[in-house]
């Protein structure tokens, strides 16, 4: 499958700095993704046991009274990302069952490590109150400091601890 | 008036709708620079190849000049914009955390969703450990309430704290960007041939 | 670069520049209403001061402490807290504030006070406080001798008064604000 090249990030960025202004201009929000998978994980919680998701004050937030934990902005924006990644995955021919990582590293290593990285970033989002679109992405936009704070400690410590995963990225 | 929503031109399911297709558009762009790709993402993390800091930063600048001048236009009541408010300590500690599974996992929340419809299995284990440390949260968070809540700051802008005009912080922020860009350039050339064609 | 990135580059610089020039767009607040926090700090007093601990605060010379008195232009110059700057609440909902300053906002019995505080609570200000119980109160310390007595002339607002003979006159019978 031949695949086009990527695009210019340069435009790529302002492809989606204009993405991020239409919803504030439209909603008077920004972006935005771990808040969606937090409402997925509540309702998961509510599913298994509803009176300690409704009893939670952090699964609270994510299950209106009476309506679904679904129909929220978030989950529906992120629903969009899916279709949205995948038209653009078929455009370029880039849509293929694999599994990305170093030349060096193993499969199973390599899941390991997307698993507790995963896991590590999700925990890390929920303390920050966001991830790298809702928080550095949506809060840069508007000056917050607290947004510029996580998006310096987010590239500080990736470089910092970039050392020692070195091996499931670029070998040796 | 902007934004069109707070001003009741459209109502609620509208406005979900609006979230799908300005997701679709993000799930877009993000693709299309590469970020459903765990192996470009960390590469930015040893130096090779800086699309992360380029897209980034240009997408914030791009937002952060659009608001500032529609504003000005009087298009858009900035008033209603809610500018996130700031915990200073628990955004940093869970920034540090975010930034440590970030370079490990390879992906953050919006790209390991991409990456996960275009194919990449790691993306799909990623994005179960994500949901499995966003559990994890919610099940400690009686012990972390009090940190989580800490340090609040309210609405904390940077152009407030630092004292200085709004536009004069956008100004700056800028320029660091634009430096930022051409550092980045002058770096990736030095590199230029050890990397696969962009 | 590629040249269109280029010519993005060149228009963002731009854009930035006349940024810069203007400053401020329109209007640029933000009112949040975190109720929680607000009930919180109101129940716990930790935004009134006394007294006694505002004359210690200037005694003492805390940084940028700023004493923002909030009656009437006539009724500063006969008599205001030393070193109070006059605003009116219009006023001072407009002006910038730095979030390193200490604001003590005083009124006639605190009533103003109050409410000029809850309108800067709510846009994001958490470095405001208000003197409990107005001027009153402090009129009463500084009979007691805690508290300075107040100043006729304007400290920091450069404001030349006409020459006026220092009157002490608390009209209890007026409305307290």
């Amino acid at each position: 499958m031949t695949q086009t090249r990527y695009m210019n990030p340069y435009l790529a960025g302002v492809g989606l700095g204009l993405v991020l202004l239409a919803a504030y201009v439209l909603m008077g929000r920004g972006l935005g993704a771990s808040g969606a998978f937090t409402s997925v994980v509540a309702a998961g919680v509510n599913t298994v046991a509803p009176m300690h998701a409704r009893s939670s004050a952090f699964y609270k937030e994510y299950l209106p009274e009476n309506a679904s934990p679904f129909k929220d902005w978030l989950v529906f924006e992120v629903a969009g990302v899916i279709v949205g990644g995948l038209i653009s995955g078929l455009l370029a021919g880039r849509v293929k069952r694999s599994i990305d990582r170093g030349p060096q590293i193993s499969v199973s290593m390599r899941l390991t490590f997307a698993f507790a990285g995963g896991a590590i970033m999700g925990f890390g989002s929920k303390l920050a109150r966001g991830c790298t679109s809702g928080q550095a992405l949506t809060g840069g936009a508007v000056l917050s400091v607290g947004s510029w704070t996580f998006m310096l400690a987010v590239f500080a410590a990736a470089y910092a601890f970039a050392y020692f995963v070195k091996k499931q990225w670029v070998g040796g | 008036m902007a934004p069109f929503y707070q001003f009741g031109f459209f109502g609620e399911e509208t406005g979900l709708s609006f979230a799908f297709v300005i997701g679709i558009g993000f799930g877009y762009f993000l693709e299309r620079a590469g970020f459903g790709s765990s192996t470009k993402l960390a590469a930015q993390f040893y130096g090779r190849d800086l699309t992360v800091f380029k897209v980034m930063f240009t997408a914030i600048i791009t937002a952060m000049l659009g608001l500032f001048w529609l504003a000005w236009m009087g298009i858009l009541d900035l008033s209603r914009i809610s500018v996130l408010p700031t915990y200073f300590v628990p955004q940093l500690v869970g920034g540090l955390i975010f930034g440590i599974g970030f370079v490990m996992g390879g992906y953050c929340p919006g790209t390991c969703a991409v990456a996960s419809v275009t194919g990449k299995m790691d993306g799909w284990v990623h994005l179960v450990g994500m949901m499995v440390g966003i559990l994890t949260f919610g099940e400690l968070y009686p012990v972390l309430d009090i940190f989580y809540n800490s340090s609040a700051m309210g609405e904390l802008s940077l152009d407030t704290l630092l004292g200085i005009p709004y536009g004069t912080a956008v100004f700056l922020l800028v320029v660091l960007a634009l430096a930022g860009f051409y550092l980045a350039e002058t770096i990736e050339r030095r590199l230029a041939p050890m990397k696969p064609g962009s | 670069m590629k040249s269109p990135v280029k010519y993005l580059a060149i228009v963002a610089l731009l854009a930035a520049l006349l940024a810069l020039l203007v400053q401020n767009p329109k209007e640029r607040r933000r009112v949040s209403l975190a109720l929680a926090e607000l009930a919180r700090i109101i129940e716990s007093e930790e935004d009134h001061v006394t007294a006694d601990e505002l004359a210690s605060m200037l005694k003492e010379g805390i940084g940028r402490l700023r004493v923002i008195d909030l009656r009437d232009s006539l009724s500063y110059l006969q008599y205001h807290i030393p070193t109070a700057e006059r605003h009116s609440i219009p006023e001072l909902v407009e002006m910038p504030l730095r979030t390193t300053d200490t604001l003590v906002l005083y009124s006639e019995g605190g009533v103003h006070a109050a409410q000029a505080w809850m309108l800067l609570a709510v846009q994001g200000h958490r470095n405001v406080m208000t003197l409990k119980g107005g001027l009153l109160a402090w009129m009463e310390r500084s009979e007691q001798g805690s508290a300075p007595p107040l100043r006729s002339r304007p400290d920091s607002t450069g404001v030349k008064p006409p020459a006026r003979k220092f009157e002490r006159k608390p009209e209890k019978t007026r409305e307290t604000c």
